[in-house]
């Protein structure tokens, strides 16, 4: 028996063939696809990632729903939060900033194992510390190395045996060794400790150069080191009357909590209520783990990631459609004459459908699931050299968010078999013998520049071009829009740039001049070291009230005269205020503010605004800021002898007298690198990206032309007009859509840019907008070129097209 | 001397198993003015022979002169100048432009000499249409335009390929006069590709080419395209 093929069967050859023969064209489509899927699924990945690593060292450690913090607790407190409805978990602990060297170490101190934010561990013992911290100390597992508890013992003392405490300290005076020193009446009290390990914690997430390290260690633990510290200074009779006396002091300071979900705002209330009925309350603070310290930052960071997923992507994700529709359009176009003959030979109209949307939808497939499979490995691996020096999180392994990747490939596929269904059902519906003849040119009449003079005198190549983007106008719109979206992502990757760099450059340059911020102690004088000049200004919190709200904001009192302040000129009239919350507060120039601060309220007026990313502050000069009562307490030191670097100079100054802590510019550049590193490695990736998208939105395109004028390269070419001609009268085409594209997308970089950042501005952080020149010429010679490259190439191709096979058939 | 000289021409597509002998060993002598009719069954190798004088493909082997030139030695850039300057070539399905006009789809082969695209349309009786575009010409329209086109530069050689092979009766009877008339009046060389005996009548000079081979080469009287019927 002869085997009969189904016509199904010939069909799906005929695509097997269709796409070897527009190989490239359809791996353009495929790429694209992949483009487009691998940097939204990835991205999503990243911080779907990121946020499960928090997760899992959130849960793993038991972090608290809620923190009560304390000047100290008093009797009943405990019980008090304990009993409250909804609490299932309560634990006290003691809660202090520590040093070592000059790190700060943040030193939690539990009765016994702790039962909630608790080190994540393989390591036995009790006393643990988190890596970033030990690496920064340059200690080891085993090793001892010093930390200085500045605790009140003076007042511990004094409150435990009811003695003021300076008749305490004179007693312990008489108990010392020969040549020990009463180190109760030191600043600190320094200890050696040796971790058992390090650990994971959920409160160290953080491992930014910014953040203090976290030790954590039982009571007895703690009890163990002050003991073997007082050993070296008082006599045997003194450490047993010390130790005793500490053994019966309660030294926490901190309540936390584990609450039934829901509960976290009604136990926040009655906690605040339980202190505020107090007669002095001891309560510093209560808040929940969303607004935790620890939390906020990555919580925002992890914010960032997701928005930038959103916004970026997704107008990759919109081009890659646009392109790919327009690529499916015009494959099925081309078969204009093969549907016709498909349906006189008797296919049904299903069939024919069927396998017209087969193309596209398999494409997008093919792209998209590779993406799928690429993305969630490759980006987040990336973003891991980053995020693994910013945070202490375990390792996982990405997690498969099915529902966005499932959205993100029924979106691109559903488009791609939708585009596919409208263009053949037109197709279709054309009746046999009309689809086998080929398509008139829609709009045959001639513009009002074909009719002029000027156009006789235009090169034929030039003519042509025009014709062809005149008479196509919807493949002309794709490649502007595509040209378009490409180069405004561009700008908006390199304006991020700027702005970041501009808003720190203001900070450091333009606002605070000076290289050197100083923290001086109480009443000291500023310092005097030969090639710095110093000035002094005092700094408090405070908050600020108009109509419209109340702010928390810096105060900030320089001299009338001072040269550490370029935000403008000062006024005794009244204060700057920055623009951010002049925004805010919705005041402007000559409006009058509520400046609360030292417990102290006052009318202060604005005299002008000042602009700034980082410091939303009211700058005054001393005649109001002594209405606050508030001391200069910082200075500002300029360096004037160039060879004196910021590090030496901070250096000499740290080890001055009257001199607390010294801070230098580049100290603060390395703070705002770490603050806007996410920001900054997704801009990198996502103009790599947008790179690539141009190219092969281009390369498509151009390639898509190439082919539909398959017919009119040959011709001219048995005409005998040269090659390098032929060429010319596409890149003209492609190269003025590609300049209309850019114009176009140049302006729009910037309002994208405002979009994506605006989302993540927080209270913090403003960006102060801006957008080099440079950056847009480099976009557009980005484009420019790569259009130019794509097309050159393209150019040479016209050498290969075969004249005789190209006009043998209709068509 | 003879316009076109060629010797042992020869052009095989594929090779091994799908070798496909095309032309197998072609000469002939063409004289200036004469009008020319190739005839011969499909897949003789007709259009083959037309390609390699029109400079569109290269032989295999063999010599082919056309005026001064010796075709078979051209490199590429020659042979696209030789065609845009002394080759004229029109198709069965007219390979216009469907986006440029007729005036600029004739101006498109314009050269600096010969005569202007204008007076081409007008030798075809189609200076009225020129500003139509192609799809909004008739099938014989559109072939006029292509002949136009490839006479504008004073060809040489006027190569057509089935010239009437998608036109009725009617119409190609006015084409072919068109292009005997282009021949007696002009002095123009035409040769002319066909598949129908009877166009062979018109001839100056009959080629009958079978499976790649010249089979016959012989001067007649012509006929006048009125007095045949197809
Ligand atoms: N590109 C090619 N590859 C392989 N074989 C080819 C190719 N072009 C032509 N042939 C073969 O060469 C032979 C001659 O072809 P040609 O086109 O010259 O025939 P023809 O005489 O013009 O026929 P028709 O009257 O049908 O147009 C045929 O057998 C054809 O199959
Ligand atoms: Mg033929």
């Amino acid at each position: 028996m002869v085997r009969r093929p189904n016509p199904a069967a010939v069909l799906r050859r005929r695509i097997r063939r269709e796409i070897r023969d527009n190989f490239l064209q359809f791996l353009a489509v495929i790429l694209i696809a992949f483009l487009a899927v691998t940097l939204f699924c990835g991205l999503t990945a990243n911080y779907k990632k990121l946020e499960r690593r928090v997760d899992v060292v959130y849960r793993e450690g038991s972090m608290p729903d809620v923190f009560v913090l304390t000047s100290g607790l008093e009797e009943g407190d405990r019980e008090f939060a304990a009993a409250l409805e909804g609490v299932e978990a309560a634990e006290s602990r003691l809660y202090l900033t520590a040093e070592s060297g000059s790190s700060q170490v943040v030193l939690a101190v539990t009765e016994g194992t702790p039962t909630l934010s608790k080190p994540i561990t393989e390591a036995e013992g009790s006393i643990f510390c988190d890596e970033h911290m030990l690496f920064r100390l340059g200690a080891e597992v085993g090793e001892a190395f010093p930390l200085s508890l500045s605790l009140d013992f003076g007042s511990l003392l004094e409150q435990a045996t009811g003695t003021p405490a300076e008749t305490v300290l004179s007693l312990l005076d008489l108990l010392l060794l020969d040549g020990g020193v009463n180190v109760f009446r030191q600043e600190a009290l320094t200890l050696q400790v040796r971790v058992d390990g390090t650990m994971l914690h959920p409160e160290a997430i953080s491992a930014s150069s910014t953040s203090a390290g976290m030790l954590t260690m039982t009571r007895e633990d703690l009890n163990g080191l002050i003991e073997a510290a007082l050993r070296e200074n008082f006599t045997e009779a003194g450490v047993t009357a010390i130790l005793n006396v500490l053994a019966e002091t309660d030294l926490s300071n901190q309540i936390l909590l584990q609450v039934a979900d829901g509960q976290e705002d009604a136990v926040t209330e009655a906690l605040r209520d339980w202190f505020g009925n107090k007669e002095t309350s001891n309560l510093m603070m209560v808040y929940d783990r969303e607004s935790s310290p620890g939390n906020a930052v990555i919580e925002s960071d992890i914010r960032q990631a997701q928005m930038l997923t959103y916004v970026f992507p997704v107008i990759f994700f919109l081009v890659s459609v646009l392109v790919i529709s327009t690529t499916i359009t015009q494959l099925i176009n081309r078969e204009h004459t093969a549907i016709g003959t498909l349906k006189g030979l008797g296919f049904s109209r299903g069939a024919i459908l069927r396998h017209y949307m087969g193309y596209g939808v398999v494409l997008c497939l093919l792209g998209g699931i590779l993406g799928v499979i690429v993305g969630p490995i490759l980006i987040p691996a990336v973003m891991d050299i980053k995020n693994n020096l910013l945070y202490q999180l375990p390792n996982l392994a990405p997690p498969f968010a099915f529902w966005e990747y499932g959205a993100c490939l029924l979106l691109l596929v559903g488009v791609a078999a939708l585009v596919s269904f409208l263009v053949c059902r037109r197709e279709i519906a054309l009746k046999p013998a009309e689809s086998m003849r080929p398509v008139a040119p829609r709009t045959a009449r001639m513009t009002a520049f074909e009719r002029s003079r000027l156009w006789r005198k235009c090169p034929l190549s030039l003519r042509m071009a025009w014709r062809n983007i005149v008479r196509q106008k919807g493949r002309a719109l794709m490649v502007i829009l595509g040209v378009m979206g490409c180069t405004a992502l561009l700008v908006c990757g390199f304006g991020i740039d700027n702005t970041l760099d501009n808003s720190v450059y203001t900070e450091t340059e333009v606002l605070f001049p000076a290289e050197l911020n100083l923290t001086l102690e109480d009443g000291a004088d500023l310092p005097s070291l030969t090639g710095i000049t110093f000035e002094s200004y005092a700094r408090q919190n405070g908050q600020l009230q108009s109509d419209s709200g109340v702010r928390d904001a810096v105060i900030l009192v320089f001299s009338a005269d001072t040269q550490m302040f370029g935000g403008g000129t000062l006024s005794d009239e009244g204060g700057l205020l920055s623009e951010t919350l002049a925004q805010k507060l919705g005041v402007g120039v000559g409006d009058t503010l509520t400046v609360i601060c030292e417990g102290i309220a006052r009318e202060i007026e604005v005299t002008g605004i000042y602009r700034s990313g980082f410091t939303q502050a009211l700058v005054l000069t001393p005649s109001n800021g002594d209405l606050f009562g508030l001391e200069p307490s910082y200075a500002y030191g300029k360096i004037t002898d160039p060879s004196l670097s910021q590090a030496d100079a901070a250096a000499l100054l740290s080890s001055m007298a009257g001199v607390q802590s010294v801070t230098t510019t580049e100290d603060t550049l390395q703070t705002a690198e770490d603050i806007l590193a996410t920001v900054r490695i997704i801009t990198a990736t996502v103009k790599v990206f947008a790179v690539l998208l141009a190219v092969v939105v281009l390369y498509n395109l151009s390639l898509l032309n190439f082919r539909e004028r398959f017919r009119d390269i040959a011709t001219l070419k048995v005409l005998g007009i040269p090659n390098g001609q032929i060429a010319a009268s596409l890149i003209w085409e492609s190269m003025a859509l590609t300049l209309v594209g850019t114009l176009i997308g140049l302006p729009l970089g910037y309002p994208v840019m405002v979009l994506m950042l605006t989302i993540n501005q927080t209270e913090l952080l403003t960006f102060l907008y801006l957008i080099q020149p440079l950056s847009y010429l480099i976009s557009a010679a980005i484009t420019l070129v790569t259009s130019f490259a794509v097309n050159f190439l393209l150019g040479k191709r016209v050498r290969k097209v075969k004249m005789i096979e190209s006009l043998k058939s209709v068509e | 001397m003879e316009l076109i000289e060629c010797k042992d021409l020869c052009k095989t597509y594929g090779t091994g198993d799908l070798e496909v002998r095309a032309l197998d060993g072609a000469s002939f002598s063409v004289e200036k003015g004469e009008f020319v009719v190739i005839l011969g069954p499909s897949g003789a190798g007709k259009s083959t022979l037309l390609n390699l004088l029109g400079g569109m493909d290269t032989a295999t082997s063999g010599t082919l002169r056309v005026g001064e030139k010796t075709v078979t030695a051209l490199s590429e850039k020659e042979l696209s100048a030789y065609r845009r300057k002394d080759i004229g070539f029109v198709f069965q399905f007219y390979n216009l432009m469907a986006n440029l006009t007729a005036l600029e789809n004739v101006e498109l082969a314009q050269g600096e000499t010969g005569m202007t695209a204008e007076e081409a349309l007008s030798l075809v009786g189609l200076e009225k249409r020129k500003n139509n575009f192609p799809p909004q010409l008739s099938g014989g329209e559109q072939q006029r335009v292509a002949i136009a086109r490839a006479i504008v530069k004073n060809p040489l050689l006027l190569l057509c390929d089935e010239p009437t092979g998608a036109l009725d009766s009617r119409t190609g009877r006015a084409i072919l006069g068109l292009l005997s008339d282009l021949c007696r009046k002009d002095g123009m060389t035409v040769i002319v590709v066909t598949h129908n005996a009877e166009l062979g009548k018109l001839a100056d000079r009959l080629i009958r080419v079978n499976d790649g081979k010249i089979v016959e080469n012989a001067l007649q009287t012509a006929a006048s395209p009125e007095d045949i019927t197809w």
